[in-house]
């Protein structure tokens, strides 16, 4: 019981109202943002074969997909009641109802054979604040009252939840891992030869690198998530092969992913793989982390060795045709 | 309701939601309920994709951006590829089809619906030839 007792008194800590508002506030103004950005991708079911229907979640409600029509409303529908939720404009109201729709815009989208599963967080944590009092204050209805709220048992808790959630899909995600692989995915080559996979079938599909020019993998194309991608691995340039290889910045956190970039970086622009040791425009930090990654690998990987033979050969191979450019129709039938 | 009985409420429904793949509730994947299958499975080096490819008068071959197949995301490009050969012929005639209606008739004369293999370890190297290449279907570009 005592232990019971210390779970209730940390869950349901008074707290002002103000941290769970902006949290709203936050969500709310990411979600809008968030379908405004992916507007193309959203609507371009409509584009889709209905064999392609595949519903998960709530979706399997319907067999069939709506009508290009009522899942165009729907998303206009989802961008208004966003607005109120964010607002906080008869959030009694307009916070569930966005909470709803949202999940059925986001669970539409994700019912056509590829589940996002980068959407499941945002979907869930607005779910949470959309049924809780999050806009008691920092809002529309907030300013209607003659004074603030005090603090309260029903502000804490929601946040208490959307860490928790955050926390569990984490959780699971390294579940899954080591339950279906087991060990073997910490110990074996499972993670590199997934990100091989992933930067393979994204060339196979269309998103092509060019090694020179710009960026040794700038991409040749014109989806704004990717132009922006390009521009954030810009930003960092000792990682923007990798950034640009990725394609999702998240996995620049995984140091088994260069690996998997670096050969390629390093034989298709050997000229950069130098110039990184003494980029200018890199925060120092990272150029010293950077720095120290390279002395480490020159030390005691073997990897490293095979990435150096390979530079020498593509600075003679560069040398030799004076270009390491590669394009799309590179790609030889056998 | 009362505010204590409401979060337990909304903490046990929904936390225990997000958590049942732990308890095997989920076979499979779904939203936003999901069991985060992605990256999970054991994977050789030796990784085969079934993609398009499009094929130029002069015979050479290149890829097709996602947007001919699906639409600009890669990874709904790679699900279409999927299904199509789920679905067997008729579905691989079908994206053909769509993907030679899509293209340009004075850059590609033919569209294919092709499984490649690659050596993982090759491929990072630059060496950006398939060790092996199955054809499904093709189909001409009507000019």
């Amino acid at each position: 019981m005592t232990f019971l007792r210390w779970v209730d008194a940390w869950w349901m800590q008074p707290l002002n109202a103000q941290p769970l508002a902006l949290f709203r506030v936050l969500t709310g103004v990411f979600a809008l943002v968030y379908i405004i950005w992916q507007w193309q991708y959203l609507t371009s079911a409509a584009s889709f074969d209905a064999s392609q229907y595949e519903p998960v979640g709530i979706a399997t409600l319907l067999d069939q997909p709506l009508a290009s029509w009522a899942a165009l409303s729907l998303l206009w529908m989802s961008i208004v009641l966003g607005v109120a939720y964010t607002l906080g404009w008869r959030f009694s109201l307009t916070g569930p109802l966005f909470a709803i729709l949202l999940l059925w815009v986001m669970t539409y989208r994700n019912s056509w054979g590829q589940i996002y599963h980068t959407e499941n967080l945002l979907v869930l944590h607005v779910l949470v604040l959309g049924f809780t009092r999050s806009a008691d204050t920092l809002s529309l209805d907030g300013r209607r009252e003659a004074r603030a709220p005090e603090a309260g048992l029903e502000y804490g808790w929601p946040l208490r939840l959307c860490a928790l959630i955050t926390v569990l899909s984490y959780f699971l995600a390294g579940w899954a891992k080591l339950n279906i692989s087991g060990m073997a995915w910490i110990t074996d080559d499972v993670l590199r030869n997934h990100i091989a996979y992933d930067i393979i079938r994204y060339e196979l599909m269309g998103i092509t690198k060019r090694r020179s020019d710009a960026g040794c993998c700038a991409r040749s194309g014109s989806s704004r998530r990717l132009r922006l991608r390009r521009w954030l691995s810009n930003s960092a340039r000792p990682w923007r092969c990798c950034a640009a290889e990725s394609q999702r910045s998240g996995r620049l956190r995984s140091g088994s992913f260069i690996w998997a970039c670096l050969p390629r970086c390093s034989s298709s622009s050997p000229i950069r793989w130098q110039g990184w040791r003494s980029c200018p425009c890199s925060p120092g930090m990272v150029n010293r982390s950077w720095l120290w990654f390279v002395e480490r690998c020159r030390r005691s990987d073997p990897a490293y060795i095979h990435i150096r033979r390979f530079t020498r050969r593509s600075h003679r191979s560069e040398a030799a045709n004076g270009t390491s450019s590669m394009s799309s129709r590179d790609y030889a039938d056998n | 309701m009362r505010p204590r009985v409401r979060a337990y409420a909304i903490t046990i429904i929904l936390g225990g939601l997000v958590a049942s793949p732990l308890f095997g509730a989920f076979a499979g994947d779904s939203f936003p309920i999901s069991t985060f299958p992605m990256f999970a499975t054991a994977r050789s080096s030796e990784i085969s994709i079934s993609h398009v490819v499009l094929v130029g008068s002069d015979g050479a071959v290149w890829v097709p951006p996602p947007s001919t197949i699906a639409n600009d995301e890669v990874l709904q490009a790679q699900e279409t590829v999927r299904q199509a050969l789920e679905a067997g012929e008729r579905g691989l005639e079908a994206l053909c089809g769509r993907v030679a209606s899509r293209v340009d008739p004075d850059d590609a004369v033919e569209v294919r619906i092709v499984t490649s293999t690659y050596d993982a370890l090759d491929y990072a190297s630059g060496d950006l030839d398939p060790i092996g290449r199955r054809t499904h279907a093709a189909c001409a570009v009507a000019s």
